[in-house]
């Protein structure tokens, strides 16, 4: 039972329940660790206090702003639910039922507080014990010399201290009540050989039949829970000849003797309710276990499958992002082109424009260009005169001071040539004819 | 044109049109002024042997250099019009202190090549 405790304690830690009304912390070791101390010293020792009815109730207004570890919170809600399954079925009286509900603060204080899962273990078996021993007992002020009822709430008392709480401790106290119920059970049992006797010989009985297997009030018992009426009972005696069966109460009184054969067999229908064995704590535990393992499987396939839609989700979002800031750029791209194209169209326009204008002063230059206008020509850095201008071949001839042929251009080339600016024009050769023929007229007249 | 002057014409001989013997004066731009110089061009004063249509043999007082190109004014006797044209250097030789010099018009834009070569035509019927 110990393992199993570490167990719900370990799926208490992994289990990813949220309940509503608490804050969490992020952490599993709480900063509240030390006042959760205080807690189970304070709240188990005062009787009034929630947490023996509700654990999470009690967390509730204990901690009404603290952010509390996942597990502390979890494993309160398990042992709560542990404790108020097995009590709704076990079907005890109301205050054997509210007595031992004081389990799960005991449960929660070893094994959170002290982490002493043996502890607790020893604490469930007693519970155990206690349920089945308590299971047909009604509160009887006529009976109050051997009620165990008393004695049930001084050893939870006994138990109720936080400090003490160990697993020798625990042993100590299961001893204190095996102890007491052996005497009890002692005088139960003489007061029900006399009522077995008594009852012989009033149906006149021939043969005794086998007792009733586990009659004594340990766990196991063969009781009756009459639906209808709210009684417990006990079956403790098989007769035969005439058949009948003997039910006596807690205390060993006479409850009823069955001596229709059909009135026992009814003991097995409605409103009857067989409890030959009583349901474990550990049964309980189990179910709790396997219940919280599917919910952690469920948690953790839910988990499994959220990451991978996660995954997919982010691998999607990453390509669409990717589609997108490459239609992103491929859209930058276009406008840059765009915009690269129109600066290059108006820019060529502007450059044809300009080499338009270029070349329109160009040809107006060349056309301007007389014989012996000069030139310079910038790749040449010389100056050449043109001598020839052939109309046919469009060709230029330009030679230096000297005459000689320096330079031949077509006129395209020409053209070309003035527009880039790699021939600059001097002069156009307009006065030529005047100072030749002022120089000729001088030759003429010193002549 | 004196028999020697006559004999080097002889010798190069080589035209293929036909030539004209005028007498007159060619003026040839030797070195041209550039722009931008207050330096006149210099200018040769020579004497024409024949002439035609597309070229000249001219009795040059300096040694022209084979290939150059030169501006030239021509002015013939008897002709009152003076004729503006370009013409290439092909050959020179010496002739006495002189240089004989072939040359070879450009059927050159801006010049008078046309009106010369109609008064060539004009000449040589």
């Amino acid at each position: 039972m110990s393992e199993q405790l570490k167990r719900l304690k370990s799926l208490s830690l992994e289990l990813d329940i949220r309940l509503p009304d608490f804050r969490y912390s992020t952490r599993q070791n709480s900063d509240a660790d030390q006042s959760i101390q205080n807690f189970f010293n304070v709240a188990l020792l005062d009787t009034n206090q929630q947490i023996r009815q509700s654990l999470i109730k009690s967390i509730r207004l204990a901690f009404p702003a603290t952010a509390l570890a996942p597990s502390f919170i979890n494993l309160a809600f398990s042992l709560d639910r542990l404790i108020d399954t097995w009590l709704r079925k076990s079907q005890l009286e109301k205050e054997v039922s509210e007595a031992l509900s004081v389990l799960r603060a005991l449960l929660f204080a070893a094994v959170y507080g002290k982490s002493d899962t043996d502890a607790a273990a020893e604490l469930m078996q007693l519970g155990e014990e206690i349920a089945g021993d308590m299971f047909a007992w009604r509160m009887d002020p006529r009976q109050s010399a051997i009620d165990p009822y008393a004695l049930l709430l001084r050893l939870i008392d006994e138990l109720c201290d936080y400090r003490k709480i160990s697993l020798s401790h625990v042993q100590h106290v299961r001893k204190l009540w095996r102890d007491a119920r052996a005497t009890r059970l002692e005088k139960f049992s003489k007061v029900t050989e006399r009522l077995i006797s008594s009852e012989q010989l009033r149906l006149k009985t021939q043969s005794r039949d086998e007792t009733e297997k586990d009659s004594n009030l340990a766990v196991g018992s063969r009781g009756y829970f009459d639906t209808s009426s709210g009684n417990r009972f006990l079956a403790i005696k098989r007769l035969a000849q005439p058949s009948a069966l003997v039910c006596v109460t807690f205390y060993g009184v006479k409850h009823m003797t069955f001596t229709e054969e059909a009135d026992v067999r009814a003991l097995n229908h409605a409103p009857f309710v067989l409890q030959s064995k009583l349901l474990s704590l550990q049964q309980v535990l189990d179910a709790t276990i396997r219940g919280f393992e599917k919910i952690l499987e469920t948690q953790q396939v839910a988990r499994q499958a959220a990451s991978e839609k996660a995954i997919k989700e982010a691998a999607l979002l990453q390509r669409e992002h990717e589609n997108a800031e490459k239609e992103a750029r491929l859209q930058a791209e276009k406008q840059a082109k765009m915009i690269a194209d129109r600066s290059t169209r108006l820019k060529a326009q502007r450059e044809k424009a300009y080499a338009e204008e270029l070349n329109a002063n160009a040809c107006a230059t060349v056309s301007k260009l007389r014989l012996d206008a000069w030139i310079f020509v910038k790749s040449k850095q010389d100056k050449f005169k043109l001598a020839v201008k052939l109309a046919s071949a469009k060709k230029f001839v330009f030679v230096d001071k000297h005459g000689l042929q320096k330079i031949e251009f077509l006129e395209e080339e020409l053209i070309e040539a003035v527009s880039r600016q790699e021939v600059e024009c001097l002069s156009f050769g307009a006065e030529f004819e005047d100072s030749l023929e002022r120089v000729v007229s001088r030759i003429r007249i010193s002549s | 044109m004196s028999e020697e002057m006559k004999r080097y014409f002889d010798l190069d001989e080589k035209r293929g049109e036909a030539r004209v013997y005028q007498s007159g004066e060619m003026f040839i731009e030797v070195v041209s002024a550039e722009p931008g110089e207050n330096d006149l061009p210099e200018i040769a004063r020579c004497e024409v042997v024949d002439i035609s249509a597309n070229g000249a043999q001219l009795l040059v007082c300096e040694e022209l250099r084979i290939g150059a190109i030169h501006t030239l004014i021509v002015d013939l006797d008897q002709h009152h019009d003076n004729y503006r044209l370009t013409a290439e250097v092909r050959w020179v030789k010496p002739c006495k202190d002189d240089f004989l010099t072939g040359v070879v018009f450009y059927a050159s834009e801006q010049t008078h090549i046309i009106d010369w070569k109609l008064l060539m035509a004009r000449f040589l019927n």
